[in-house]
């Protein structure tokens, strides 16, 4: 057992957060959250070059071939900052789905671009009814001589409006089949429309007629799309629950600082023992949310057999969502009005932990994997 | 970052669990009722037999008999003898008094104490709580008069677990009246035959009789039984605290009666014909407080890793006994709601059943957020020690 960072990690971890309190604070965070991109190529290029969009892409393309124990200390300081852009969804989904299912061709071709950051490669996992049933994909492909011809809806997908590949699960005549459709530049037409979301980061509906793919991006096997996509909700809901663990963390520790500031009755409210049990709750359910999520990133990096992992990583990911979305409302009624308004920093968080709670399977969809494998 | 026991951990826990194979009563599930004379006489021969391997006092230094094994061997063995739940694991002696006294001890004091709890010869029971002193322990009112070479006591303790089997306490006296209420405190150690001393069982609400008050009239102490400095028996009791929290106990025996619960919903039908697990709401349930076991678990391995590496743990500590034992209580209430009627009935006989067991121990758990600093104290020092909340 070991609780601890190493030194790489805690070199990782102190940097990311230097880093992002000089380059991603609030207002950005802010500008952003109503940006129509939901991120600026700077920031992105930026990070790239700092080598975080390549952390678990491997050495040989262009990477550093860190785990996902290495990639969490980054994105727990990604939550806690709140930065923006797909860096769950290129550089942790779609990089390890690729890694894991993709041709050597396709592993040469995208894997170094995601890394510096050039290529921005996101999933498609939402279903036509919102939910992340796999069985609920509104598209369609079929297989000709010239290639696949993709029709249908791809529902929210994530900075949809800035990936150059949309990793997209269809169905086809052998089985649910994943294309890395080349939405801007697809022969056949696609129309992108992006949906304002709550959580500040874009989400854009795709819809797609009669566009012409060739074979070269079908990822993995066609008809084996279903591992792709199961890979792809695990990354996302491991990376997810950490990102939340770092966002929970935040709100904790801003709420403890409000409430020794704030006075009422002649002394700080923090004084007041309802308020002090709340605040301990709070630090005990971050805590508590934080070791089921590294242990879920361990999951995926060590050698932890695929039913097993699959556990660890729903267990992460429902402690996360029902813990953290305990600690915003906690921190809600900690503030009172002020963080009721739209001025105060206190609802980014809680728009983001919402979001994020719906993210990579709800709180019913991972309680219903660990309730079928008991 | 890693979430596995290592090569030494795992054969430790092998040879634990051959150990209790070989030890138990055939067909043991527990929990040991160390009430009836039976249970009592199998808590004492496991404790010896646990003392003949060194298990009790693994973590002792080698110069007091001890193996100085690390703090996670030590969760190892706790974990898994409560998942088995088997008795003999005596932590008043091994684990709250001997390292107390290794702390505060005179070298008269630990010849004489020490050997005799790592033999598993002796039984220790805990004199803090008074009819007037529960969580505000520092207002103790129990008064030991220094007459010469001699402490005279009198008052009272209560809730004083294992007092009727004891052959030793030790215990927080006043011994300065006047004095500022935490600097006015002396630790003393107690041999229970002492004249004037008369244990009055109490019977808890499992319907056993686990705990006592014990009357103390004019009860003579030799002044070499005082632990630390005269007066100083706050700071030799804090201390003992650390010790204290061995909540690992809390997150095992939730694990067990879950598998047990699950095991019962695999294996029953509903009128209907379906199994009970078949059920998703059963199954939900079940999936949610094998995390939350799995939240509480990790808390209390993290305590004994900061220990690994000489952290004393804190406020770690505290939010561990709060998580392990709200997760056995809402695995024993589900279990209750789960087994229905059947469940609920109150006949010593039935105890074998899993119906009659899950309901006694789920009385039994009312105490689990009460005793060793109830969990609303939990949260006061995670507040003030962790947090840095103001008082005032």
């Amino acid at each position: 057992m070991d609780f601890g960072l190493n030194e790489t990690q805690e070199l990782i971890r102190s940097s990311v957060a230097e880093y992002l309190s000089d380059r991603s604070p609030s207002d950005f965070v802010r500008a952003m959250a109503t940006d129509e991109r939901g991120c600026t190529d700077d920031f992105w290029r930026e990070i790239g070059e700092l080598g975080w969009l390549g952390l678990i892409v491997p050495e040989e393309h262009g990477g550093s071939g860190m785990d996902m124990s290495d990639m969490a200390v980054l994105l727990g300081e990604w939550g806690t900052a709140l930065a923006p852009g797909p860096l769950v969804e290129s550089a942790v989904v779609s990089a390890s789905a690729i890694s894991e299912f993709g041709s050597d061709e396709q592993k040469a071709d995208w894997l170094p671009s995601i890394a510096t950051g050039e290529t921005v490669v996101v999933p498609s996992l939402v279903g036509m009814d919102g939910s992340t049933d796999p069985n609920a994909m509104g598209v369609r492909a079929s297989e000709t001589s010239n290639g696949w011809v993709i029709s249908g809806t791809s529902r929210f997908v994530p900075y949809g409006n800035s990936a150059d590949l949309v990793l997209m699960p269809a169905e086809t005549d052998a089985g649910m089949t994943v294309f890395a459709v080349p939405v801007k530049s697809a022969e056949g037409t696609v129309n992108i429309n992006r949906v304002k979301m709550a959580s500040g980061a874009p989400a854009c509906n795709i819809d797609m007629n009669e566009v012409v793919v060739p074979t070269a991006t079908v990822v993995g096997e066609a008809g084996g799309g279903a591992d792709v996509v199961d890979h792809m909700m695990l990354y996302g809901a491991a990376a997810r629950a950490t990102q939340m663990v770092g966002a929970g963390s935040a709100v904790t520790n801003r709420t403890i600082e409000y409430v020794k500031e704030r006075r009422q009755f002649g002394r700080p409210i923090g004084a007041f023992q309802v308020i002090q049990h709340y605040m301990a709750d709070m630090a005990t359910k971050v805590k508590s949310a934080k070791h089921l999520a590294d242990r879920a990133a361990w999951a995926l990096s060590a050698d932890v057999n695929g039913a097993m992992a699959s556990r660890i990583v729903s267990q992460a990911k429902w402690s996360a969502n029902t813990l953290m979305h305990d600690i915003v409302w906690k921190a809600h009624q900690s503030h009172g009005a002020i963080g009721f308004t739209w001025e105060h920093d206190l609802h980014l968080y809680t728009r983001r932990v919402l979001s994020w709670r719906a993210d990579f399977g709800d709180s019913d969809s991972h309680i219903e994997n660990l309730g079928r494998t008991l | 970052m890693w979430f596995e026991f290592n090569e030494e951990e795992i054969a430790f826990r092998e040879e634990l669990r051959e150990f209790l194979d070989d030890e138990l009563p055939d067909g043991w599930i527990g929990p040991n009722d160390e009430s009836s004379e039976e249970g009592w006489e199998l808590y004492c021969r496991m404790r010896r037999k646990l003392a003949e391997r060194g298990w009790l006092t693994m973590t002792w230094p080698k110069e007091y008999g001890g193996q100085e094994a690390s703090p996670m061997i030590s969760l190892i063995f706790a974990e898994e003898m409560s998942y088995r739940r088997a008795p003999g694991n005596d932590r008043f002696g091994t684990r709250m008094l001997g390292p107390t006294l290794m702390v505060f001890g005179t070298d008269e004091q630990k010849r004489k104490y020490l050997s005799d709890i790592a033999q598993g010869g002796i039984q220790w029971c805990q004199g803090y709580s008074e009819p007037n002193t529960g969580s505000d322990l520092a207002s103790l009112q129990t008064f030991a008069e220094l007459r010469g070479e001699e402490f005279v006591i009198n008052g009272s303790k209560i809730w004083t677990s294992l007092a009727h089997r004891a052959d030793m306490m030790f215990m927080l006296v006043r011994t300065d009246r006047d004095a500022e209420r935490h600097a006015g405190i002396s630790f003393l150690l107690v041999d229970m035959k002492s004249p004037g001393i008369q244990v009055n069982p109490i019977i808890n609400i499992a319907g056993a009789h686990s705990f006592n008050q014990v009357m103390f009239d004019d009860v003579h102490v030799p002044v070499e039984n005082l632990v630390g400095e005269l007066h100083d028996g706050w700071n030799v009791a804090m201390n003992l605290l650390n010790f204290e929290r061995g909540n690992i106990d809390y997150v095992s025996w939730a694990q067990k009666s879950w598998e047990e619960i699950r095991d019962y919903a695999a294996t029953t039908r509903r009128f209907d014909g379906s199994l009970m697990i078949d059920d998703m709401k059963v199954r939900r349930r079940l999936a949610e407080l094998e995390a939350e076991i799995e939240m509480a678990r990790y808390i209390t391995y993290e305590v004994a890793w900061l220990q690994s590496l000489g952290h004393p743990p804190s406020t770690e500590a505290s939010m561990c006994k709060i998580a392990a034992t709200e997760v056995n209580t809402a695995v024993l209430d589900f279990g209750v709601e789960l087994l229905g009627m059947p469940g609920l009935i109150d006949d010593p006989d039935e105890h074998e059943d899993l119906a009659g067991r899950i309901f006694k121990m789920r009385m039994y758990q009312t105490s689990g957020p009460i005793l060793a600093g109830t969990n609303e104290i939990q949260k006061n020092i995670i507040a003030y020690r962790g947090l840095e909340l103001p008082r005032r």
